[in-house]
């Protein structure tokens, strides 16, 4: 599992994580929520290794990712889904799944090239299109080559940054049955959101983060109970 | 003839500059420091020539890692810095390197004669090939032996999974740092490379026209360097060496019957190619698209051909 403990991380003179503590058990959906600016892309950033933090921990499977690079945590099976998919627009749907594997031994050909057969079966489009440059894909089939990338690594955790985010409703409905097969098959998602409708349906266990805080922690019964979150996330009174 | 030879040699050293500017750009960097690397490469190899009588392979040698030193150097701080910041930054560097040899002065007598950088009055006596006993036959074999040594380095590059690596962080370094790509290592690598080649390139011009000062390394060949790889494209570095030999070749020697005009012209072709091909001169249809100029069939059924 993950477990962070007072994170902090600054963009230089500003605080954008001032403490934050949060748990992701493994084999559950974690939400985190929250409007723009509350910190949700700064903590997924520290927590793949790519800003390092001033202060706390982050400890996953009983080994510290603290300060650690983006590789290392990679290696670890921490996997990051970048918010609005960046993938690699000028190489191949096929290249692109390939450079998913880029931290897995090079001894095993043969299973990268099995595990991108999986994920041709998981996510049919790609295979149609697999010779086809990435950036040419809609912007749903980019959001799922942006997973199957990060997938392409083995990942033990994956974390996902607004998954939803520019995307058609229709499309919404499928990544998020997707991220509900991959909790079925027993992957742990940390999950970054601002559909709070969607979310509820796949996620255990919510966090809301406000201005670099953890403002909620609790699970969707008690979310939807909540007064405060009712108004500001579900709308309604 | 020795006018062709002479454009030959500036063909060449000019697209081990733009080489140079290409490994960076692979990897998304846009630098006009690389005029600073080549200056670096053609004074210090012409100090060991000239001040120290040393052999010229040495002397490139050693230029070359001085400037790959300063650009592993200049590569950290680069990091932090992306597109025009990086091109103001890069710019900054290589007008650092000028003003610094603009000021260097070291005169030192050697066999009877005062020799060695003379600040605002340049570089003037790096006679190495005629002294000798070069022709310059063998002059422009050298630089091209350089120039296709580099290219297919860089050639050979691109068809292994280090060429993947540049262009995934080219093309996106997020996605490429969450897929587990070492950016620091990379960006730092590509620099070092691109110093490298320019000083290379560098040494092989300080030797070649016997004479540099702080005027040949100006802003101007640093838009040059950079625009090579963008005019000729990314894809591949035949590119690269095709837009010199458009640029060099065609438009400043081809057309210098009609004199200062040309630098009318000169813009008018490179935005007519930025428009026509805007992936570059080589981009991935190349080949099937002078296939089919020349009547050919396209690739898939080229057997019957």
């Amino acid at each position: 599992m993950l477990s962070i403990n007072n994170l902090e991380t600054s963009y230089g003179l500003i605080k954008a994580l001032k403490g934050v503590s949060l748990d992701a058990a493994e084999g559950e959906v974690t939400c985190i929520l929250g409007p723009n600016g509350a910190g949700k892309t700064t903590l997924m950033f520290t927590l793949s290794g790519i800003i390092k933090p001033d202060a706390g921990s982050i400890d996953f499977f009983g080994t510290s990712l603290t300060g650690l690079a983006a590789p290392k945590v990679l290696r670890e099976g921490l996997a990051l889904v970048p918010e609005n998919r960046l993938v690699f627009p000028l190489m191949s749907v096929r290249e692109n799944l390939l450079a998913g594997a880029y931290t897995r031994n090079r001894s095993d050909k043969d299973e990268v090239e099995a595990d991108i057969e999986k994920m041709f079966a998981r996510f049919p489009v790609l295979k149609e299109r697999q010779e086809q440059n990435a950036g040419t894909l809609s912007g749903g089939e980019q959001q799922m080559l942006a997973l199957a990338r990060a997938l392409m690594s083995r990942p033990k955790m994956l974390l996902l940054d607004e998954p939803s985010v520019g995307l058609a409703p229709v499309i919404v409905n499928e990544v998020f049955a997707i991220i509900k097969q991959l909790k079925e098959d027993g992957l742990s998602i940390v999950l970054v959101e601002q559909n709070v409708v969607k979310a509820l349906e796949v996620a255990d266990h919510f966090y809301l983060l406000d201005q670099g805080r953890v403002t909620f922690a609790g699970t969707p019964g008690e979310m939807e109970n909540d007064d405060v979150i009712k108004r500001a996330y579900l709308g309604g009174g | 003839m020795l006018y062709f030879l002479g454009i030959f040699q500036t063909i060449g050293v000019h697209t081990l500059l733009g080489l140079s500017a290409y490994v960076l750009l692979l990897t998304g960097q846009l630098s006009l420091g690389q005029v600073g690397f080549f200056a670096i490469g053609a004074y210090v190899s012409g100090i060991l020539t000239v001040l120290f009588s040393w052999h010229i392979f040495a002397a490139l040698a050693v230029g070359a890692l001085v400037a790959g030193f300063f650009a592993f150097l200049i590569g950290f701080p680069a990091l932090r810095v992306k597109g025009l910041m990086l091109v103001v930054a890069t710019i900054a560097f290589s007008e650092i390197v000028r003003l610094f040899f603009f000021n260097l002065s070291w005169r030192v007598e050697v066999n009877g004669f005062d020799v060695g950088p003379d600040s605002t009055q340049g570089f003037r006596e790096i006679r190495y090939f005629a002294a000798n006993g070069w022709e310059q036959t063998h002059v422009v074999a050298l630089i091209w032996s350089f120039v296709i040594l580099v290219m297919f380095l860089l050639w050979w590059l691109d068809r292994v999974r280090a060429g993947a690596v540049l262009r995934a962080v080219g093309e996106d370094d997020l996605a490429a740092q969450s897929s587990g790509v070492n950016l620091t290592m990379v960006k730092v690598a590509a620099m070092t490379a691109g110093g490298v080649i320019a000083g290379i390139g560098g040494g092989l011009f300080a030797h070649s026209t016997t004479y540099v000062d702080h005027h040949t390394f100006t802003i101007l060949l640093a838009t040059f360097a950079v625009s090579y790889p963008i005019l000729g494209g990314h894809k591949n570095v035949f590119g690269t060496l095709l837009a010199v030999i458009f640029i060099q070749g065609f438009v400043i020697e081809g057309l210098r019957f009609m004199g200062d005009y040309r630098n009318i012209v000169f813009g008018l072709l490179i935005i007519l190619a930025m428009n026509l091909r805007p992936q570059g001169l080589v981009d991935g249809h190349f080949i099937s698209d002078i296939k089919k100029k020349l009547g050919g069939k396209p690739k898939k059924d080229s057997a019957d051909a």
